[in-house]
């Protein structure tokens, strides 16, 4: 190097931040720059006279060497695999023997390259091997390329994308979706989108995927293509719909099903579903409520929640009555805990059978049969009455024929004897017939024997039959009777009506004064009966009519019970009717409407 | 021989009523007989200490008062209540209002046996003097 020359590059080195030094031909330091100085931390005085391997232990020897020995200048990079530095080194031989040498550091140069370099090694890597579909289009939306999990995925090698546009690839019906956003992304509005839509494969069938479109900017930041990540979600839709349909089933089969259903989420017990059951059980939609809103007075309930949903455990309970404003209504109820993915108790379900028609049955049919209890009662205490007093009088017979008392027997006695057990008879009979027609009534077995014939004439006769009755009872009457009333009736059965209405009339209006009339308007027949008893209350007007009925305690008045329920059955099967007019301590008035043509029931 | 006192027979039925009158009387019983409870009373209050009955033979079902309704009035009354009463009912089953009543002495069922209406009334008002 000529002496000029290598002055200019010695004054520019120190300038640039170059090293330099100079060796002679035993290798020993005769020059050194100030960058050197620095770069070592050692002074001129402390460099010069010592050493080239002293000094650069580390340093590529050969390289230094070839130059030192082969006497031509060289440029070779000097790697310090200590300090992972990497330098640019300028070597010159000298006339002396010895050699020059210019140094640059490059360290930060090399170490951006080897990085942009394993980037892009990464990324190639990720490209190759990903799960995801990974595409490059054109900013026209043509294919630039696609990694092999795309190419598996829609079935096309990747030399064939690079002929197809995107909208080639994309399912008819969804072409549409994405459109309007690839635009954009395109004139750089958007960063990146994402989409949900169907592929179509090489082969003509199509997959649900979903996609994440992402713009690529140049140097110059414009946007020069787009890259699209796209995931196969196919299965997971499929998954999630299966999911969707089985909780919607279920909760379709909980909507309409009778039995009540609610779900309770939370410790306040806030209704997150209720079925149709449960609206009607409680008259409203509670969801969105806390048990506590919805029904404050159910106190029994809300312990129980809080219990449940504090240990867990199911409770099962039996025929809890709800009062749901109007009425009262049962319910088998079921609670049981429900518990989150973790496991942790979350909320509790209620399963609940109303049993309000069988709770009301049973109590129906209970007080049915306690019904019939007492009527077998009364039956057996009735039945009793008219035996005792003939098991009286055949004893007392046998005694007085025993002993011999020939006045028991006297005409006038015998009489007396002789009506008593009439009396009892009939009235024996009477109770059997009642018996007899209640059970024929209850089995719908009762028949009627309708014939033309006169109703006034026969009523008459009844009432004649039962003046003896109604004189002893000092029952005053007063009869009117419409003469040559005719129609088509079951006659007994009719007569039994009067002879009903007649013993009701003594019974309860003893001593006083009784009305019967008969009349004909508009081709039916009235009979009134009235009469001077106590009266009844209208709240109880219509009671009387049933099975068992009696307003007065049974221990006060004899009879079954059944007369008024008999009556009423026989003159409804002759398409009559019969009701009472009565006002308290004015006596009750029994009227009796038969049709004459004669229906037939 | 025990000192015989009459017997009060409380019975709505007509002829059942007449008909153990007509019985104790002829066997030489007095028997004063009352229809229903209230009759009854009234015929107690009526009476002077000596002349009260020395048993009741007392009918369950009866109207305006019943024999149960009787029986709570006479067993609380200081004067009546030392009288045996005979409950005579009619009432098959042992129903309620026969549980519930307490204070008689003996209770005949109906139909009841001619012998043992003598055999109870004997044993509460003694041997009638004879007809």
């Amino acid at each position: 190097m000529k002496n000029d020359q290598f002055l200019k590059k010695f004054n520019q080195s120190e300038q640039v931040g170059d090293g330099f030094f100079q060796l002679d031909q035993h290798w020993i330091f005769t020059r050194v720059n100030k960058v050197l100085e620095r770069e070592l931390k050692l002074s001129r005085e402390e460099i010069l006279g010592r050493q080239f391997q002293e000094i650069f232990p580390q340093r590529n020897f050969e390289k230094y060497e070839s130059v030192m020995v082969e006497r031509v200048p060289e440029t070779f990079i000097d790697h310090n695999p200590e300090r992972d530095t990497w330098t640019e080194v300028n070597a010159y031989p000298e006339d002396d023997g010895g050699m020059a040498v210019f140094y640059h550091d490059l360290t930060p140069q090399i170490r951006a390259e080897n990085k942009t370099k394993l980037n892009e090694e990464r990324l190639n890597a990720i490209f190759q091997y990903s799960t995801l579909g990974i595409n490059l289009f054109d900013l026209d939306g043509r294919f630039l390329d696609a990694n092999p999990a795309f190419c598996k995925m829609t079935g096309y090698p990747v030399e064939d994308l690079r002929n197809l546009h995107k909208s080639d690839l994309t399912f008819q019906k969804d072409l549409d979706k994405s459109k309007s956003l690839f635009e954009r992304l395109v004139r750089g509005e958007l960063p990146s989108y994402q989409i949900e839509k169907r592929y179509t494969r090489k082969d003509g069938t199509w997959f649900w995927a979903q996609s994440t479109l992402s713009s690529i900017r140049n140097i110059s930041d414009e946007v020069s293509s787009i890259v699209a990540l796209t995931e196969d979600i196919t299965d997971r839709r499929r998954l999630e719909r299966e999911v969707h349909n089985e909780r919607e089933n279920f909760r379709n089969l909980f909507r309409q099903t009778p039995e009540m259903v609610c779900i309770l989420i939370g410790p306040e017990h806030r209704f997150e579903f209720v079925n149709e059951a449960h609206i009607k059980a409680l008259g409203f939609d509670a969801t969105g409520m806390t048990v506590r809103e919805a029904q404050p007075e159910s106190v029994q309930i809300h312990g129980i929640l809080d219990e449940v949903y504090r240990t867990g455990e199911t409770a099962l309970l039996k025929e809890i009555a709800v009062d749901v404003g109007t009425s009262l209504r049962y319910f088998d109820l079921t609670y049981a805990a429900r518990a989150n993915d973790l496991g942790v108790i979350d909320g509790v379900m209620i399963l609940g059978t109303e049993i309000t028609d069988m709770v009301i049955g049973r109590d129906k049919l209970k007080a049915a049969v306690s019904a019939r209890t007492e009527f077998l009662s009364v039956a057996s205490h009735e039945l009793r009455t008219p035996l005792t007093s003939l098991k009286l009088q055949a004893q007392s017979m046998r005694r007085n024929y025993a002993s011999g008392k020939a006045d028991a027997f006297s005409p006038e006695k015998i009489k007396k004897l002789v009506e008593i057990n009439e009396r009892q008879i009939g009235r024996l009979t009477r109770l059997v017939d009642d018996m007899l027609d209640f059970s024929r009534i209850e089995s719908g077995k009762l028949t009627y024997r309708k014939v033309e014939g006169d109703l006034s004439k026969n009523l008459q006769e009844v009432f004649e039959g039962l003046k003896e009755q109604l004189d002893n009872a000092h029952c005053e009457t007063s009869v009117a009777f419409e003469s040559n009333i005719r129609g088509v009736f079951d006659f007994p059965r009719i007569e039994q009506v009067l002879t009903n209405l007649l013993t009701n009339a003594m019974r309860y209006g003893k001593g006083r004064p009784v009305g019967i009339s008969l009349t004909k308007k508009n081709h039916e027949a009235i009979l009134r009966v009235k009469d001077s008893g106590p009266g009844i209350e209208v709240a109880d007007q219509q009671k009387i009519f049933k099975r068992f009925e009696r307003l007065v305690n049974p221990s006060e008045v004899s009879g079954l019970g059944l007369g008024l329920f008999i009556s009423q059955e026989i003159v409804e099967a002759h398409g009559g009717t019969i009701r009472i007019e009565s006002k308290m301590g004015e006596g009750s008035e029994f009227i009796v409407s038969l049709p004459l043509g004669g229906h037939t029931k | 021989m025990k000192i015989c006192k009459s017997i009060l027979l409380v019975e709505d039925d007509d002829d059942i009523r007449e008909q153990i009158t007509e019985i104790l009387s002829e066997e030489g019983y007095q028997v004063e007989a009352a229809e229903n409870g209230k009759i009854a009373l009234d015929y107690l209050k009526a009476c002077s200490a000596e002349h009260l009955p020395g048993c009741m033979i007392l009918d369950l079902m009866m109207p305006v008062m019943t024999g149960k309704q009787l029986m709570e009035i006479t067993l609380q009354d200081p004067l009546f209540k030392h009288i045996p009463i005979i409950v005579a009912s009619a009432k098959g089953s042992p129903s309620e209002d026969l549980l519930n009543i307490q204070g008689y002495v003996e209770k005949i069922k109906k139909p009841m046996d001619i012998e043992e209406l003598f055999r109870v009334v004997e044993t509460y008002c003694g041997k009638p003097a004879g007809p």
